[in-house]
């Protein structure tokens, strides 16, 4: 044959097969003549037009471009079918007779089918992307606003999540011998790629409460979807175009493994199960062992029993064990042929896990012996979103043996029995702090969260938690060495003759103290304020009937009000006031620069009488920077509050603006009206 | 012409071999007149065509048709083989007869008479 | 020409053809004869290259078939249930041929279609079952190709089509030398077209032989004598096989291996009262043959 003789007949049959799928292609065109053309119309106003509205660049281009949802899914699902449809032929013995007696070489065939089906869905596709930018770029209002790289990008993505789910199907057609089999692996296997990951994690996450985990991690375990990442795509996220990048390349190779897969495929094999008999065992068990594992993380997420757990490992491995099966062989009768082979996965797992529960190398409570600590890192130690970290950065090392002390005592109670602390689900809620306000999880939880990394000598621990109030105050106490304490930019200010008397609390009894000029006299220990507290901690107690050592312990000021009141204040009651409180933007204002040098002018603005001036003068600038505070250090000093309706813009020397509140207590007389 | 009965059980080639004998020595084909080709015989009686092919092979080599370049199997001019088969037909048919007339109990004249009623154009005894 | 060497085909635990030997020349009809499940099928297909054989060779004019466009352009596969792609009709059907054999015959298939009265243009999915195997029949003739394979092709055909697809096929035999191998379990189509038989037998190959020379080698014999014979008094001459054997009373029928002259000789020197040779159908050549071997025929091909 010569090659133009071959390549005309590559092109006939190709036209071939493409005619015979005509249904298909019907199908999808239809489908796609509504979701863009007619829809695009809607969008710009053609279709059903609202004669108030007027054209945003959202409006215009999301539909074909970032927000193509529902072209990705029809992209997705006739890629599948497409597949299925130009492959069926090697799963049915009559065809097989039809097409391998003919003189075509396997490759050929296989690259005709995997053509024509590319075509039936990509012809329609482009047609309609076409269509709908032309009809776009004709309508005056709209052809200004046209983002056509955008909507380019939103074209390849389709055609990438069509190539990815079409290798896929095409891939699992050529392995195994029915359609149908083909079909729901290709359907799992998003859940292959990253839930096995993610299941171990979640396992391993579920049973230690110090192992590491980030948002990252999770991220990452998402993008090993292949379909994941194409839909994602209205979160301009570098990673997601990468892989949607890698995941159209691995569809490219699938491809290639399919053509070489289908040459050694044996044509009587088909109607079985998987083609390749000896690939069965690596794919039947771990699909076992992952439907296990999901069932005990189904049910101890549900009920937080563990005998819950494991009747629903053994109840949906079973049902899973027992689908498998039959799919295989497609012969329900052999079911209970099958038992020991079940009994053995059955056993490796509960082997597995068996594990986990007992952690044999005590890896949840590992900590390193106190004396062999000699200086630690905290990475992060939060108490609801609030920064306790002794260090000033994360860098520094801690070698202050009262500081690590306290790590070491809040370290013990972490890893310590379940008990000491109670979970508003089964297990921790782990996230980077760095992604989601905490604001967020305490809203939705009610309570608070504990997180901290501390690394001994190079033994790092993290954990993350919600705790619930009784819990956080022992915490508290625990840690309340006076050096760990809360940073502030210093318009938290006390003096000693402010404070009238410092109450010692403890969670049986209450002990008071008074306190002056920072030296607390009271039943025990008398001295400086630091020195008693810590005395106490610390057990040295010895009037009081009951032993102390495990005695929680709160501090409380009762403060001289300005009215002559007294206000009793928690110092470390600050967490009401936090609840709804975003951090990053506290965490920005709190990096507050209020040295009048800086400052270049500041303007204060009442906005219910419209009051405002502006303040350049340095003597005036001097006199209002006491003033400004933020948000932050008001929950840090329970003694000031900014209740006043100002508004503040400071501009600073070198141009840089910022937005501060007013202390109430520090006004200067002429801002008080 | 040529006619072949599916349910007999002898040889197709058998067959077509008696059967042209048979039409050559009645006359309906007379010395040099054409058989049909093989691919006309073969397809005409849906046959396979080597068989014909034998059975013109065995009939050339008992002398009965001869093949001629250009114008394909012929009776043969000569047509002595043709007779000769005949009569050594008629010989086994003579001789079968003979015997029957034996296992009968017939003379050897009563049989000779009998042959000379049918020569004289009786047949029929009553 | 075909041959095979030791060809072996197993699926799983069955082994379906079992090192098979055999040759098939050209310009004659080679039939292959066996129950369902014997192999044939298998056979077949291997020879058409849908299935690759496990070991063993085969080979179509001294080349491999396995993934050969080359030698498969010249072979066309009938199988017993032909597939169509959906909608077919014949003019597509011939239009898609068209396309893989270039030898492939338009007007011809044309010219046939309508001598069986087929409408040219109607959906395939309409036609009776027996019609679509025309229809297939008349792709492979007009696809011009050497070598036919067809299983079961005969079986399922009217009586009429049936002989007119033989002229076909003898027409395609003369004109080029096409090489029909057909496999079957109806002895009796067989007989009258094939030319050389193999008997099929799970897997492997009982015996087979030229059809003429299985006609010539083995007659049945009815003869009388004066007293009862019993076979003893047969058995002890060379070229001279006595299979099959009963008397009752003075008649002996017996079914005797040997050339006509030479089983005549033997019966007329035991000066029998009448003696006639009989010819065999193919089924009883068939039954006695295996017979011999152990095997009831009626398992084999029943």
């Amino acid at each position: 044959m010569t090659s133009k003789t071959s390549s005309s007949e590559f092109g006939k049959l190709t036209m071939h097969r493409f005619r015979q799928l005509t249904w298909l292609i019907t199908l999808w065109s239809a489908a796609l003549f509504f979701i863009l053309p007619v829809l695009q119309s809607m969008q710009l106003g053609l279709l059903m037009p609202n004669k108030s509205s007027h054209l945003s660049k959202d409006g215009v281009n999301l539909l074909l471009a970032d927000e193509n949802y529902l072209v990705l899914a029809g992209a997705l699902v006739t890629g599948i079918i497409a597949a299925c449809v130009v492959q069926a032929f090697m799963n049915s013995k009559n065809q097989n007779d039809l097409w391998l007696s003919l003189p075509v070489r396997r490759e050929k065939l296989f690259a005709v089918n995997l053509t024509a089906g590319a075509m039936a869905v990509l012809i329609p596709l482009t047609a309609a992307y076409i269509l709908a930018s032309v009809m776009t770029v004709l309508t005056p209002d709209a052809a200004a606003l046209f983002d056509f790289s955008a909507v380019l990008m939103g074209y390849l993505r389709a055609v990438g999540l069509f190539a990815v789910a079409y290798a896929i199907t095409t891939l699992w057609c050529v392995l195994s011998g029915r359609t149908i089999i083909a079909v729901l692996c290709t359907l799992f296997t998003p859940a292959i790629g990253s839930a096995t990951a993610g299941l171990a994690v979640l396992l391993v996450l579920m049973q230690f409460k110090t192992f590491y985990y980030t948002q990252q991690t999770m991220k990452i375990l998402i993008e090993l979807c292949p379909f994941a990442p194409f839909f994602a795509t209205s979160i301009a996220d570098k990673l997601i175009t990468t892989m949607e990048i890698v995941w159209a390349a691995v569809a490219v190779i699938l491809l290639l493994l399919s053509v070489r897969l289908f040459q050694k495929r044996s044509p009587e094999k088909a109607g079985d199960a998987l083609v390749y008999s000896k690939a069965l065992p690596i794919v039947k068990y771990p699909l076992v062992f992952l439907s296990t594992a999901l069932g005990w993380v189904f049910f101890k997420l549900i009920t937080s029993e563990t005998g819950w757990a494991i009747f629903g490992a053994i109840a949906i491995g079973l049902c899973v064990f027992c689908l498998v099966n039959v799919l295989e062989k497609f012969d329900f009768r052999n079911i209970l042929h099958h038992w020991w082979k079940f009994i053995a996965t059955a056993a490796v797992f509960g082997l597995c896990i068996g594990i986990l529960i007992l952690d044999p190398l005590s890896y949840d409570t590992r900590l390193p012996a106190r004396e062999k600590i000699t200086e630690a890192k905290v990475y992060q130690l939060t108490i609801n979103g609030i920064d306790l970290n002794p260090s000033s950065n994360f860098q520094q090392t801690i070698k202050d043996p009262e500081i690590i002390d306290s790590l070491y005592n809040l370290s013990q109670f972490v890893v310590g029995r379940e008990e000491y602390l109670s979970y508003n689900t089964s297990f921790g809620y782990r996230n980077d702090p760095s992604d989601i306000p905490f604001s967020d999880i305490s809203n939705a939880y009610g309570s608070k969260h504990l997180l901290y990394t501390v690394d001994y000598n190079g033994f790092i621990r993290q954990y993350s938690a919600f705790i619930s109030d009784d819990q956080e105050k022992l915490l508290v106490a625990i840690f309340s060495n006076p050096k760990v304490i809360m940073k502030t930019n210093g318009a938290y200010t006390y003096t000693a003759d402010e404070i009238e008397l410092m109450t010692i609390e403890f969670s049986n009894i209450s002990m008071s103290y008074t306190v002056k000029d920072t030296v607390a006299t009271g039943p025990e220990n008398n001295g400086a304020v630091g020195d008693v507290i810590y005395a106490l901690r610390s057990g040295a107690l010895t009037t009081t009937a009951e032993k102390l050592e495990n005695a929680h312990l709160l501090c409380v000021l009762h403060i001289k009000g300005e009215d002559g009141k007294t206000v009793r204040v928690p110092v470390y009651d600050f967490y009401e006031k936090t609840r709804n409180i975003w951090l990053w933007p506290v965490i920005e204002n709190h990096m507050l620069k209020t040295d009048p040098a800086l400052i270049e002018s500041i303007r204060v603005e009442r906005l219910y009488d419209n009051f405002s001036q502006t303040v350049t003068d340095s003597t005036q600038i001097a006199e209002l920077a006491p003033a400004l505070i933020t948000y932050m250090d008001t929950d840090y000093n329970p003694l000031i509050s900014t209740e006043n309706d100002y508004t503040v813009t400071v501009t600073y020397k070198d141009d840089s603006v910022s937005y501060p509140r007013l202390c109430d207590q520090q006004l200067p007389d002429w801002l008080k009206n | 012409m040529i006619a072949i009965d599916f349910s007999d059980k002898r040889p197709i080639n058998e067959q077509i071999i008696a059967k042209v004998i048979d039409l050559a020595a009645k006359g309906f084909l007379p010395p040099g007149s054409p058989l049909p080709s093989v691919r006309s015989l073969a397809t005409e009686l849906s046959i396979n065509p080597n068989t014909v092919q034998k059975a013109y092979a065995e009939l050339e080599r008992l002398g009965v048709i001869v093949s001629v370049r250009g114008r394909g199997s012929i009776i043969a001019e000569n047509n002595e083989p043709l007779r000769n088969i005949q009569v050594e037909k008629l010989h086994a048919g003579l001789r079968e007869a003979v015997e029957a007339a034996r296992h009968l109990g017939m003379s050897c004249d009563e049989v000779c008479g009998e042959i000379r009623d049918i020569f004289d154009g009786g047949g029929d005894r009553k | 020409m075909i041959k095979t060497e030791k060809l072996t085909k197993r699926f799983g635990d069955c082994t379906a053809v079992n090192a098979v030997s055999t040759e098939m020349h050209e310009g004659a009809v080679f039939g292959l004869i066996g129950s369902n499940g014997a192999g044939k099928s298998t056979f077949l297909r291997m020879l058409a290259g849908v299935l690759k054989p496990d070991s063993g060779t085969l080979s179509i004019d001294g080349e491999d078939v396995w993934e050969n466009p080359t030698v498969k352009s010249r072979c066309f596969f009938i199988p017993d249930e032909p597939y169509f792609f959906k909608n077919a009709t014949p003019e597509t059907v011939k239009d898609f041929y068209a396309i893989f054999y270039p030898k492939f015959d338009r007007a011809q298939f044309d010219k046939i279609i309508s001598v069986f009265e087929l409408p040219p243009k109607k959906r395939l999915s309409e036609f009776s079952k027996g019609m679509r195997k025309q229809i297939m029949i008349i792709a492979a003739v007009a696809s011009n190709c050497d070598y036919l394979f067809c299983d079961e092709t005969f079986d399922g055909l009217d009586p009429v089509a049936r002989q007119a697809v033989k002229g076909i096929f003898a027409a395609g035999m003369v004109d080029r030398k096409l090489t029909p191998v057909i496999a079957s379990h109806n002895l009796r189509e067989l007989e009258d077209i094939c030319d050389r038989i193999g008997l099929l037998h799970k897997g492997g190959i009982l015996f087979e032989q030229e059809l003429d020379a299985m006609k010539l080698g083995i007659h049945k014999v009815q003869c009388a004598f004066s007293s009862p014979k019993t076979k003893a008094d047969f058995s002890d001459a060379a070229g001279f096989e006595v299979i099959k054997f009963t008397a009752r009373g003075v008649v002996v029928t017996m079914t005797v291996k040997g050339t006509r002259e030479s089983v005549l000789e033997r019966v007329n020197g035991l000066a029998p009262l009448f003696a006639e040779l009989l010819p065999l159908s193919l089924e009883e050549i068939f039954i006695s043959e295996t017979e011999v071997c152990g095997y009831d025929i009626k398992d084999i091909l029943f």
